[in-house]
């Protein structure tokens, strides 16, 4: 119905759907809220802004520009000429940076350990646990997909798109066992009921 | 007399005429301030943001291909940043208390919600949607605006937000079950 609302179904869902819809009072009026929903979502429309207001925006803006666009021309004359003067005082500190800063993204970008407390504390919502902390490689997918068959009845895998998620990753579960993998699963959700997602 | 075209304004922009950029300002102000306002809430924290996303634009006009239109790259540019920003927004929030932000958020959409059941006079279908809406999780509200709102498809949306399709058709999916969950005593009322 979602997909359908946004105008995304394909010709031949969009005819099964409608014919359910013909012969089911329950679903047609679920079907009429989230239309009704969907109208006044789409009506809704911040105010014009005036016309004064556009000119002083517009004002602040040039203004900031040409302040910078000044700063800038000053700033590179007096940088040029210093740094032609002492260019090996510069090339230290920044050789030491670069080393500096390549040692830090290394330390920064090792994954933390899956079992850390703090992330279910900090991720309560368990959409967020999901859409940004779990990486999932295939063999865990099938292993994912396995346990949601046997838990919960009325989801599947492809409808949660566990692989949909892959922008966001910061955990794995690699390392997990299968019932740890059940436990998170069961957590997430029991959160998700209770927050009524 | 003619007002000049946004091509001829971009190209004295481009070359540093600050007065054409300024026109151009001037005329697609109101329509960005409109977009950003869909997503924040505070006049203050959207001024402020499209302040400096025209500043950004300027900076980036000398890689403006102007393969599409202007107000479309300028649309574009927006949206980006204003998800960034609520991003930035959000992760500095849960920095700060994640538990007290996550449960003050929760509960004056419950209570907005709960007070208007209790006092049926004050009833307003759009309002307590609005209300609803800004109770979403953020990837659920960001996508809800730009499908419905923005009027994006499932494309154009994922692109901007940086997740496929499929994420896009779930989390409508989902906001829209959230939204039917919320809002069904106002729509009990309707019929």
């Amino acid at each position: 119905m979602s997909v359908h609302l946004d105008g995304e179904i394909s010709p031949s869902k969009q005819a099964k759907l409608s014919q359910h819809l013909d012969s089911c009072p329950s679903c047609r009026s679920y079907f009429e809220n989230l239309k009704l929903i969907q109208e006044k979502i789409a009506s809704f429309k911040p105010e014009e802004t005036p016309v004064e207001y556009n000119q002083k925006v517009a004002a602040r803006v040039v203004q900031r520009l040409a302040a910078e666009q000044v700063m800038g021309a000053a700033a590179k004359r007096q940088h040029s000429s210093w740094l032609m003067q002492k260019r090996w005082l510069v090339a230290l500190p920044a050789f030491l940076i670069i080393i500096l800063a390549t040692l830090l993204y290394y330390q920064i970008s090792k994954k933390p350990g899956f079992f850390n407390e703090s992330y279910f504390l900090y991720f309560q919502d368990p959409f967020e646990l999901i859409g940004y902390k779990i990486e999932i490689d295939d063999e865990t997918l099938v292993a994912l997909n396995d346990l949601i068959e046997q838990e919960i009845i009325d989801l599947t895998l492809s409808e949660i798109d566990y692989h949909s998620f892959d922008e966001y990753f910061y955990l794995s579960l690699e390392n997990l066992q299968d019932e740890e993998k059940e436990s998170l699963l069961r957590e997430i959700f029991r959160n998700q009921q209770e927050n009524g997602l | 007399m003619n007002e000049p075209q946004d091509k001829q304004l971009v190209a004295e922009a481009k070359a540093g005429n600050l007065d054409a950029f300024g026109l151009l300002v001037e005329r697609y102000q109101s329509r960005l301030y409109q977009l950003v306002r869909r997503f924040i809430q505070s006049h203050e924290d959207a001024d402020d943001l499209i302040q400096e996303t025209w500043m950004q634009i300027f900076r980036a006009l000398p890689s403006f291909r102007e393969e599409s239109d202007f107000y479309t790259w300028v649309y574009r540019i927006t949206l980006n940043l204003t998800i960034n920003f609520l991003r930035k927004q959000k992760k500095e929030k849960h920095k700060e208390s994640f538990e007290e932000w996550k449960r003050g958020q929760a509960e004056r959409a419950e209570d907005k919600l709960a007070a208007s059941i209790e006092n049926p006079d004050l009833f307003e279908l759009r309002e307590k949607i609005e209300e609803a809406i800004q109770a979403l999780p953020f990837p659920y509200r960001s996508t809800l605006i730009l499908v419905t709102q923005e009027g994006l498809n499932y494309r154009q949306a994922a692109e901007i937000l940086g997740c496929s399709e499929n994420t896009v058709a779930w989390r409508m999916f989902k906001a829209r079950q959230w939204l039917q969950k919320k809002l069904q005593p106002y729509l009990l009322d309707r019929k």
